[in-house]
């Protein structure tokens, strides 16, 4: 799919440049994660495939094609336990595959696709939320925030004496004040982060990357599922333009160690 | 491939990717799929609850799965990890043909599962669907 030899690997600096170099080795953590909880020898086999195509990639673009390969192999021996981020992986892997970051029309593309795949997730996620109405009077967080030390922990403030008795009685679980507000800020900031993605202004469309990064900062906090988090921040970033060095891509390591050390209960945290 | 080719075939598949949730929607309350599973994007939508199975006879009485044997139970036990994510989608015929071993008749027998979920005036509601385990 991807035609040149070689790219200049991290060269550039360009955000996306970077992105499209991270994005297989963040996919070979995801695969090393899934061949952890499911151990069978094919997707031993696609993890060790998506760690050895991840590294090829960094000196040969083309190999982005078989991370994408490995990546899809390995959701459909997955298949049905297949996380919804590894949908994503997959479709990002793709856009990597088959667009360059090394050229300006192509990039773009590469751009707007990363972009659009984030304004999807977002926007359903508020959507699932507002139509299960499961949050719009703050009954999904008060239960979390009884039945999971995560969400108790960053809400349990919230909840006044009515809310924590209801989650101690088993419902009816209706919440008031700032449990209230919160939880509908959460619906409502997804909605309009996933809308705002997709305007054709640059100054909105960055906008709305700082609002999704703020949102996804605070959902890190609660979930602490660093693998999508980052694939997030990923997705994001180039629009933002933002150039750093390449030095700060070394936090990345201790954050992929996290969800690592946290799947095999060596870190306690809930981190995965 | 020619960059427009590229990008068209890129739109296509965001573009299934972005009403997959309208029709996951539809797959989760009529079948029971699991809301944060199959790319619908519905985590933390209900509580992650395990899902109930039950068998019932052509009678209505439960099928009391105690009488089966350890190979029977193990099926069921996978089933039951299928239809977690699936729902009334996950597939029956290992069940359906455990029960044709251990001497029992399939086409008399309804699986229905039943999810534990938070309705929106904050009480508990019992969502359930049923299929027969041989469709006709």
């Amino acid at each position: 799919m991807v035609d040149s030899p070689t790219l200049p690997a991290f060269r550039e600096h360009q955000p996306v440049a970077i992105v499209s170099q991270f994005l297989p080795l963040h996919a070979s953590v995801y695969g090393t994660l899934m061949a952890m909880d499911h151990p069978t020898s094919g997707l031993i086999l696609c993890a060790i495939s998506l760690w050895v195509t991840a590294m090829m990639a960094l000196r040969f673009p083309a190999m982005r094609s078989l991370s994408w390969v490995s990546c899809l192999i390995l959701n459909v021996l997955l298949f049905p336990a297949v996380p919804n981020h590894g949908y994503v992986f997959c479709v990002a892997l793709l856009a990597n595959a088959l667009f360059r970051s090394d050229l300006p029309d192509e990039r773009s593309v590469l751009i707007s696709g990363y972009r659009y795949l984030a304004a999807i997730v977002f926007f359903w996620s508020g959507v699932q939320k507002l139509w299960a109405g499961t949050w719009t009077h703050g009954q999904f967080l008060i239960y979390e925030i009884g039945h999971s030390d995560r969400f108790g922990q960053i809400f349990g403030w919230l909840a006044n004496r009515a809310e924590q008795r209801a989650y101690r009685m088993g419902g009816p679980f209706l919440g008031h004040g700032l449990l209230l507000l919160a939880s509908n800020v959460v619906w409502i900031a997804e909605i309009a982060i996933g809308l705002g993605l997709l305007l054709s202004r640059d100054v909105m469309q960055k906008r709305a990357v700082w609002a999704a990064l703020l949102l996804l900062v605070g959902v890190e906090f609660v979930a602490r599922e660093s693998v999508f988090g980052l694939l997030v921040l990923s997705l994001l970033w180039p629009t933002l333009d933002q150039r750093f060095s390449l030095r700060w891509l070394w936090l990345l390591v201790p954050i992929e160690l996290l969800a690592i050390g946290g799947r095999m209960s060596l870190v306690p945290g809930g981190f995965h | 491939m020619k960059l427009g080719l590229r990008r068209r075939l890129f739109f296509v598949v965001l573009t299934v990717l972005a009403c997959w949730p309208l029709a996951h929607l539809i797959l989760a309350r009529k079948y029971l799929i699991n809301p944060w599973e199959l790319c619908g994007f519905a985590m933390y939508v209900q509580p992650n609850l395990p899902i109930e199975v039950r068998l019932y006879q052509a009678s209505g009485e439960i099928f009391p799965l105690e009488r089966l044997d350890g190979t029977a139970l193990d099926a069921f036990v996978r089933y039951r990890s299928r239809a977690e994510v699936l729902g009334l989608l996950a597939s029956t015929d290992e069940i359906e043909g455990v029960l044709r071993q251990s001497g029992y008749a399939p086409e008399d027998l309804k699986v229905v599962l039943v999810r534990k979920m938070i309705a929106p005036d904050g009480q508990w509601t019992f969502r359930t669907a049923m299929r027969r385990i041989v469709e006709r």
